[in-house]
């Protein structure tokens, strides 16, 4: 606990200096970008697998975001974030630089890298987020950045120590290469959680299950390598992952224990976007070619469009988002005896159709519909969300929301059935 | 008898010399209009020659007014440069406020108007191309669109040289640009009237009309300075939507004019890079 403060300590001091430090330039707090958030949900159901119930919770979230040139070729750039909230999913300070803890930290630093630039070649160090993929909701290789599962419809990338470059070769292409050398897992809940992906009846289960994390060594280490070529009227990206799924994949590999083990998997990629007419079209293939022969191979692909028009009678923006995720096994499992389907999160939302629409009301205000479609059964599996976004000026937006999730037997969305919400949220910047 | 024929005599030489002289005028206002296309097309040739710089770096602020009397501002900077077969490359970015700061925007002049778009939004941390068809829509929530921002697409426009004009008391060519059929479905105009300075072929205002052919945006520019050689440019710009009683005002705040930017400037890479 007196670690976890003095470290928390540390960055707030640390932007402190900087600040005083730079603070007799002009434009030294010009670095610094505050963007402040409050959220209040409220439940409509009261969800069973969440023992301590409450209909309203509230979340308070502040981010400083702190970038500043060194020396005219390095770049360093430090975003701590602090995060309270009425369920006291956020506690503590901030941990290892891998942040392996099922409770989110209530200070944290959400990234904080240095990094040297030129034209044609840049190398960095620290701890980042990174982006991979072409389309907007499913990505099978954005897999660097583990995810925080906290609030399941709002899930954030959970930033990782990494050090890697990105080198250009001419205008049209270049090579990104990255080494994660720790393994961060996602935060996902098993039990006493509203958004707890057992079902209440298997809770029982979670004191059968042994984690097991892999070790800090070097036959851990991840990586990744990304082609990019930019031709025209054509975006291709061949990439390679070095990876372990930092979602568990749960096994049965005795009769009384269960196992909550992390894939280790190496990941090929192909993903490219064009455009005709109106329309922007993305894709991806990604073949997981699994190092445990009891996971089993397999290839997921994205097909998406990007549609953008006008209303026919007010003539403002309108656009459409629809992807596409399948996959398939390439290689029978065997000795494998999954606790559930839904428990390979990974491949949960295989047969799913993303959809959204996006009004641009007024010059200041967005609604938005978006529709996560399971297809993989003939009832409704859905997750919708309808939004309104009203933004009065610069520094300021209001939220308001509602959450819907149909979810039958034998889906993730089971147990989500009753975790219908509306919501509201304020968020400034400065 | 005799009167008949001669009746019908006079009333087909009369046919005959109506349908000739429909023909050669027919004839004559095909060539006329040839000729003004030419013409047009000869000016519209000469201000974008003129309009090419070899590097610049704008610095730049926008004010959006809108229709409730509200108002923002954004300041960017605009890299443009002109390569050896002069198409034109812009990478245009963001640095405030806060909300769209990082946003960018890069376009690649291509063959013929093929260009290549991409936009950056920094809450994804991806860049999107902008298809062809997308092109009508607003720019970052101002009066400019995707289209107003793209170099002028000369293989896919006919321009007719209509009549001289005063604007300012400057005279100017006035030139009535179409789509041609290939571009027709992805522009949002339906026309536009081009008035370009006779003593220095700057495009010193643009009516674009929709494809209702009623006036939709007005684009004026104003303190014109002279940037080397042929070419002019203007330190205040205002694009106004008619219809929709907006305007953007672009301010000029720094120009700079640098021997030759690098090409790498261009790129995916320095389109996705933060500051």
């Amino acid at each position: 606990m007196v670690n976890h403060a003095m470290r928390s300590l540390f960055v707030l001091v640390l932007l402190c200096i900087m600040t005083v430090c730079y603070g007799s330039q002009s434009d030294a707090l010009d670095n610094l970008e505050v963007d402040v958030s409050g959220r209040i949900n409220g439940a409509t159901h009261s969800p069973p697998q969440d023992s301590e119930y409450k209909q309203f919770e509230g979340v308070i979230r502040l981010d400083l975001i702190y970038t500043m040139d060194l020396l005219d070729y390095f770049w360093l750039k430090l975003n701590p974030r602090l995060q309270f909230d009425s369920e006291h999913t956020s506690e503590g300070g901030i941990d290892d630089i891998t942040d392996n803890e099922d409770t989110r930290r209530s200070i944290d630093l959400r990234e904080g890298f240095l990094e040297y630039r030129s034209r044609r070649f840049d190398y960095f160090l620290g701890k980042r987020i990174f982006s991979l993929g072409k389309a907007d909701y499913f990505n099978p290789s954005d897999k660097i950045n583990p995810k925080d599962y906290t609030d399941f419809l709002d899930t954030t990338k959970i930033g990782v120590f990494a050090t890697g470059f990105e080198a250009q070769f001419g205008t049209r292409s270049s090579l990104d290469a990255y080494l994660i050398p720790f393994f961060t897992k996602s935060r996902v809940y098993l039990t006493d959680h509203r958004w707890a992906i057992l079902p209440p009846e298997s809770a029982s289960l979670a004191d059968l299950i042994q984690e097991d994390l892999p070790s800090k060594d070097g036959e851990n280490i991840q990586a990744v390598f990304r082609y990019k070529a930019y031709l025209t009227n054509l975006d291709v990206a061949l990439v390679y992952l070095r990876n372990i799924d930092d979602i568990p994949v749960f096994l049965a590999r005795t009769q009384e224990s269960i196992s909550q083990e992390y894939r280790r998997e190496n990941i090929f990629s192909v993903n490219a976007s064009t455009t005709y007419g109106n329309v922007e079209f993305h894709g991806e293939i990604a073949y997981y070619n699994v190092e445990e022969e009891v996971f089993g191979a397999f290839l997921q692909y994205v097909v998406g469009i990007n549609y953008f028009t006008q209303d026919r009678f007010f003539q403002k923006e309108l656009e459409f988002i629809g992807e596409y995720l399948n996959g398939v096994d390439t290689q029978d499992p065997n000795d494998q005896v999954l606790v559930e389907e839904a428990f390979d999160l990974t491949r949960t939302f295989e047969n799913s159709l993303f959809f959204r629409a996006e009004y641009s009301a007024t010059d200041f205000s967005t609604i938005t519909f978006t529709d996560l479609f399971l297809c993989s059964t003939t009832e409704l599996n859905n997750v919708v969300r309808l939004e309104y976004i009203y933004n009065p000026n610069d520094q300021m937006n209001v939220k308001l929301g509602a959450d819907m999730i149909w979810g039958e037997n034998g889906t993730l969305l089971e147990q989500f059935e009753d975790n219908d919400r509306i919501w509201a949220e304020v968020e400034f910047f400065f | 008898m005799k009167y008949r024929r001669q009746t019908i005599g006079v009333l087909l030489l009369v046919c005959m010399l109506g349908g000739v002289t429909t023909t050669l005028w027919a004839e004559q206002d095909h060539v006329q209009i040839q000729e003004q296309l030419d013409k047009g097309r000869t000016i519209i040739e000469e201000a974008e020659q003129r309009a090419e710089f070899d590097a610049e770096q704008t610095i730049l602020t926008m004010t959006l007014h809108y229709a409730n009397g509200k108002q923002r501002t954004r300041h960017l900077e605009i890299f443009t440069k002109y390569d050896e077969d002069g198409n034109r490359k812009n990478l245009i970015r963001f640095t405030g406020p806060n909300d769209v700061k990082n946003t960018a925007l890069l376009t690649l002049e291509g063959e013929k108007g093929n260009d290549d778009q991409w936009l950056y939004l920094p809450i994804l941390r991806k860049s999107k191309r902008i298809a062809a068809g997308a092109k009508t829509r607003s720019f970052a929530g101002t009066d400019y669109t995707f289209e107003d921002l793209r170099p002028e697409a000369l293989d896919r426009h006919d321009y007719l040289y209509t009549e001289d004009q005063e604007i300012d008391g400057q005279p100017c060519f006035v030139i009535l640009a179409t789509p041609t059929p290939e571009e027709e479905p992805y522009t949002g105009y339906g026309k536009r009237l081009i008035f370009i300075r006779q003593d220095n072929y700057f495009p010193i205002e643009t009516r674009y009309y929709d494809k209702n052919e009623t006036l939709l945006k007005k684009y004026t520019h104003a303190e014109l300075i002279n940037i080397g050689g042929k070419t002019w440019r203007a330190d205040t710009s205002v694009m106004e939507n008619v219809q929709e009683k907006t305007k953007t005002v672009r301010v000029v705040d720094e120009r700079l004019l640098p021997d030759t930017l690098d090409d790498m400037l261009f790129t995916q890479h320095e389109l996705t890079r933060e500051y």
